[in-house]
């Protein structure tokens, strides 16, 4: 069962997002960036799912301060609003707009 | 020949009412000036009247004679038996007669009542000039026979008038607005050029005035013209190298100048026929100087709007001496008794009678007339001028610009108030066409704001969205299978409907804030609401940038009136600068704090962040439409000169409040009570 970080301030939607995946992976949810980030290190989750609006730093900020990833195969950033993103982000990072489908959430998981 | 040259000299004393008159309208209001026109020309006519059926007398019997009244049995014969020569010596003694009387005019004018003035001036006519007249020049008068020497008045004429002022002055104190602890006129004149033409016009007549006291044929003449012609001349020099002369350092009062050169004429009526021409030039350089010193001191006790007393009571009374001090043959003891006696005696005669009449009706005008002026309240003469500015006082009082204030054509003020009605028409366009460009501007950048907004907005509508779509989620796989606990189901049915209800929240602030700003809606409503409404806005902005916004509402039932709308977008703007401006910082809060102000006239929000303070020179531009501190593409500018633009369009007012350590902005929000 692969390893998978959810972060995202929105305590409703982790629990949501927890409940519908906890049954193909192992979820490890937060709320605080900065808690996740003392985590990841030490989890060394497969897959990295963040959203991009968070307090105190956004995601692509989140993931610049993650000095190694190689464990991380899969990183995918939600938005609500994808204009925000910045252009120069890397394509290997997965998009998905905000309010998606769990199933399109889970086949791109899955994949 | 003689007789010509005395009429001729009556002509020139008589003439010397117009040069009072002048003196007099000029130094008034010209409110006024009607008032005291009307004064001399009634001196003219009736003291003239007086003294030529009256008066004459006591220059031709002695006093006795008159009390006995045995001259009334020749009062008819007297005047059908005058010679031309009698009658012409009769008008140049009216002359004078009329000059007594009307020096007190000037000094009064502006306040005193013009029924008082009339009494006054016909007694003085009848009881106090003819008295000092027999005792001065009639053959057997008493101060004549001690050899008190007066050729022209001096005393007769001008130092009973000095006194008279004096005593009428003092009795009806300073002119509305006139203080007498100031030393400098703190009325404004009407006219300069008519002092100055007036005091030319009796500086003229004043050769009259002194040649014609002797016959043509005297061997006097020549000198008490020369005496009287230099004499004047040294006192204008005088008066003017008193107030330094060409010298850059002061200001010349003409009107001061004017009265000086008078009070040199003065001073030499007295001995214009004794003195060598160098004495009289000293007599009447001395005499400017005496004036000028004395118009400054009295000022601390009457109110003298021509400066009547110190040139005909100081000048007269220098006059008189100065023959005792400068010719041998007159005694100088003699000279200070006679005038002694005649000021003593014309203060006692002018305090009796005002004072009398002053027990019976006010010496002086009502307050209000006075305001008004004489002109109107006392003679219904209308003051165009007048009238067109208490018409512009309407205006600013009424605030109704624009609209057209009557006028008669082809008049000077008329022209002037149609010319003041074609700029005050144009500028009243200029000043609608500005304010619907301000509208305009506030449309658009509202416009521009609000779409900021709403795109923040719907941004965060998302959110939520993706919730619900989760939680449906759940359940439908946990319904599936069927391991959905009725527990689990209100738990989640619970959780959807508080999304919903946090979506619908935004929605109803996105309904408001692009709500069509163009017209501003007042709308009255209790400050609770908009409080709530701000709350929900802002709530969002300040999660994202992770500071926090605490709200604490005093009174929060009081009711304001505004445009809910803009009010809303005007506390929004200000809060989300805040958090941008503090949302990098370790510190970082915002606090928005509500009171009434200002006695329930309004009510007062205070914006106050963690930060320092802005700087001056941002503090001096923040408000102008563009300006910004923010990195290029991350604010329009337009937030600040909006939220202005608003505050202004609605009564209320948005400043920079140093009052407070941090930075803070306040928003006066105009209360209901004000505006109903």
């Amino acid at each position: 069962m692969k390893k998978l970080f959810i972060l995202d301030d929105e305590k409703v939607l982790l629990k949501y997002l927890n409940l519908c995946l906890c049954d193909e992976f192992e979820v490890i949810s937060f709320e605080d960036p900065e808690k996740a980030l003392d985590a990841v290190n030490i989890e060394k989750p497969q897959i990295l799912l963040i959203d991009y609006k968070l307090p105190k730093m956004n995601g692509v900020e989140f993931l610049e301060a993650i000095k190694d990833k190689s464990f991380s195969d899969k990183i995918i950033m939600m938005t609500e609003f994808w204009e925000e993103l910045p252009t120069s982000l890397p394509e290997s990072i997965i998009c998905l707009n905000k309010p998606f489908e769990i199933e399109e959430l889970l086949e791109v998981l899955r994949e | 020949m003689s007789v010509f040259w005395t009429l001729f000299c009556a002509f020139l004393v008589l003439l010397m009412q117009i040069g009072f008159l002048l003196i007099e309208a000029g130094s008034v209001r010209r409110k006024n000036s009607a008032s005291v026109s009307f004064k001399n020309i009634f001196d003219y006519f009736v003291c003239f009247f007086i003294f030529y059926f009256w008066g004459i007398f006591f220059l031709k019997f002695s006093l006795d004679q008159i009390l006995s009244l045995s001259f009334f049995s020749q009062f008819s014969t007297f005047f059908l038996e005058l010679t031309t020569e009698e009658v012409v010596n009769s008008i140049y003694q009216a002359g004078f007669a009329c000059t007594a009387c009307t020096i007190v005019s000037g000094a009064v004018a502006e306040r005193t009542d013009s029924k008082a003035y009339i009494v006054f001036t016909v007694l003085v006519s009848l009881i106090c000039y003819p008295i000092v007249l027999n005792w001065v020049w009639s053959d057997n008068g008493f101060l004549n026979e001690r050899g008190f020497v007066d050729l022209a008045g001096a005393s007769v004429v001008h130092a009973l008038g000095g006194v008279n002022a004096f005593v009428f002055c003092f009795l009806l104190g300073p002119r509305l607005g006139g203080d007498l602890k100031r030393k400098e006129v703190t009325l404004t004149n009407n006219d300069q050029v008519q002092i100055v033409f007036g005091g030319f016009l009796l500086s003229l007549c004043w050769l009259g005035f002194n040649g014609g006291a002797v016959s043509f044929e005297s061997p006097a003449l020549g000198k008490i013209i020369a005496n009287t012609a230099l004499g004047g001349a040294a006192a204008f020099m005088t008066s003017f190298l008193f107030f330094g002369g060409v010298s850059r350092r002061k200001q010349v009062p003409i009107s001061t100048i004017v009265n000086g050169s008078l009070g040199g004429l003065v001073s030499v009526t007295a001995g214009a026929h004794l003195f060598n021409i160098f004495e009289a030039l000293l007599v009447a350089a001395i005499g400017a100087t005496i004036v000028m010193l004395s118009d400054k001191f009295l000022r601390n006790f009457i109110d003298d709007v021509v400066g009547a007393v110190s040139v005909h009571l100081f000048g007269g009374v220098w006059g008189v001496v100065s023959v005792g001090v400068f010719v041998s043959e007159v005694s100088l003891i003699e000279q200070i008794f006679g005038i002694f006696i005649i000021v003593l005696f014309c203060f006692i005669f002018s305090l009796l009678v005002l004072g009398t009449f002053n027990r019976i009706r006010p010496l002086r005008v009502s307050s209000s007339s006075e305001k008004q002026g004489l002109n109107y309240s006392e003679f219904g003469v209308k003051d165009e001028l007048g009238e067109f500015f208490t018409a512009l006082d309407k205006q600013v009082l009424e605030g109704t610009y624009g609209v057209d204030i009557s006028y008669e054509p082809n008049t000077i003020i008329g022209d002037m108030t149609y010319k003041y009605n074609e700029v005050s028409k144009s500028f009243k366009a200029a000043l609608e066409s500005e304010k619907d460009l301000k509208v305009k501007l506030v449309q658009q950048s509202s416009l521009a704001a609000t779409g900021e907004l709403a795109s923040g907005i719907a941004h965060e509508i998302n959110n939520p969205l993706a919730i619900i779509k989760a939680t449906v989620f759940t359940m439908r796989k946990l319904g599936g299978k069927k391991k959905l606990s009725d527990e689990m189901l209100v738990n989640f049915m619970g959780d959807i409907e508080n999304t919903v209800d946090r979506i619908a929240k935004i929605i109803t602030s996105l309904k408001n804030i692009t709500r069509d700003t163009s017209s501003s809606t007042k709308e009255h409503f209790p400050v609770i609401e908009l409080v709530e409404e701000v709350e929900a806005l802002i709530e969002i902005k300040s999660k994202a940038k992770g500071v926090q916004v605490s709200f604490n509402i005093r009174n929060d039932q009081f009711s304001v009136t505004f445009d809910r709308v803009q009010l809303s977008q005007v506390l929004v703007n200000l809060i989300s600068n805040a958090i941008d401006a503090v949302a990098e910082n370790d510190d970082n809060w915002v606090q928005v704090e509500g009171s009434v102000a200002l006695n329930e006239k309004f009510y007062e929000f205070k914006i106050i962040d963690s930060g320092r303070g802005i700087s001056k020179d941002v503090q001096a531009k923040m408000f102008n439409p563009f300006f910004t501190t923010k990195d290029v593409g991350k604010g329009t500018g337009l937030g600040l000169s909006l939220v202005k633009k608003i505050m202004e369009l609605n009564n209320g007012d948005i400043y920079y409040n140093e009052a407070e350590g941090n930075t803070c902005f306040s928003v006066k929000v105009p209360s209901s009570k004000e505006s109903s």
